[in-house]
């Protein structure tokens, strides 16, 4: 699976980094959902989509294994952000709220608002 | 004889100052009726989402439904919270009561049909009457409507509607 949203690949390479990692990046407060990756070749960056207007602020986005992206709900009713192959998921974003995820390896994946299915992008993970 | 005609001319005046203002056509309503016709129009698209999760065994048909009643209640959850914020309440109208007529011959169409007939007309109904409301709304209410506030709740309700008239308009090519 190009983009993880668990730690279950990582626990079995190693169990002991499994706990540091935990310790300091597991899941927080506010619902980011960590992956791990061994393939960044560079500093990781997060990049941030609003979802206003019934839209992803950025339809295409091109970023790097390693990197996060940040989405944020700025429209009245709810959204998600949800793989077209369901492989990860959003939870339900009510207004104000944001949900992280962090990509591991190259791949291209399109993702929708799995409430309105009008809403769609794209996002381009390219290897360093 | 001049006394009786004062009289009569101070009863006009009082009772067009007292009595409110019925308005004629759709662009005549001020904010508070359009905001009523507004809220009744959601209520309606809820109902008629309630009647489909009830009937319908279609999983796309209640997804569209779900997403009727979550949208549709939390617009009228802001507009309710910007009438309370101006201190002001929805003024019933025409227009309100035209729609909810109109809604009780559907809503009793739809009840009697079942399967795919129920699917179908309960998919052409959301597309018919979210391109009725949006271009009601676009055209003709947030064109004429005075508040800031009022206005671009109406804008940003707008942009919602037109994705559920894409999503409607989906829904309709999947059932053919």
């Amino acid at each position: 699976m190009a983009i993880s949203s668990s730690i279950k690949r990582w626990a079995c390479l190693s169990g002991l980094l499994l706990l540091v990692a935990s310790l300091l990046s597991g899941c927080n407060a506010n619902g980011i959902n960590n992956a791990y990756t061994d393939t960044a070749t560079s500093e990781p960056t997060t990049h941030v989509v609003d979802i206003k207007d019934f839209k992803y602020s950025q339809v295409t986005l091109i970023l790097k294994p390693g990197d996060s992206i940040t989405w944020t709900n700025l429209d009245i009713v709810p959204h998600t952000a949800t793989a077209v192959d369901k492989s990860w998921t959003s939870p339900e974003l009510k207004t104000g709220e944001s949900y992280t995820l962090q990509v591991t390896t190259a791949t291209s994946v399109d993702y929708f608002c799995i409430y309105h299915p009008s809403m769609v992008a794209t996002l381009k993970i390219v290897a360093g | 004889m001049k006394s009786l005609l004062k009289t009569i001319a101070f009863v006009g005046v009082v009772a067009l100052t007292v009595m409110p203002a019925y308005s004629a056509s759709p662009a005549e309503l001020n904010d508070l009726e359009i905001a009523h016709v507004a809220y009744t129009a959601d209520v309606i698209d809820i109902r008629y989402a309630h009647m489909a999760l009830a009937i319908s065994a279609n999983p796309d048909i209640h997804d569209f439904a779900h997403t009727m009643i979550r949208d549709h209640e939390a617009v009228n959850e802001q507009a309710l919270g910007l009438l309370a914020k101006l201190g002001v309440e929805a003024q019933d109208n025409f227009l309100s009561q035209k729609l909810n007529t109109d809604a009780e011959g559907i809503l009793n169409e739809m009840s009697e049909l079942r399967g795919e007939d129920f699917d179908r007309y309960y998919a052409s109904n959301e597309l018919a009457y979210h391109d009725e409301v949006n271009s009601l709304v676009g055209d003709v209410f947030i064109p004429n409507i005075d508040n800031a506030e009022v206005k671009a709740l109406f804008e940003a309700g707008l942009k919602i509607f037109q994705a559920h008239e894409k999503h409607a308009d989906m829904m309709v090519k999947g059932l053919e």
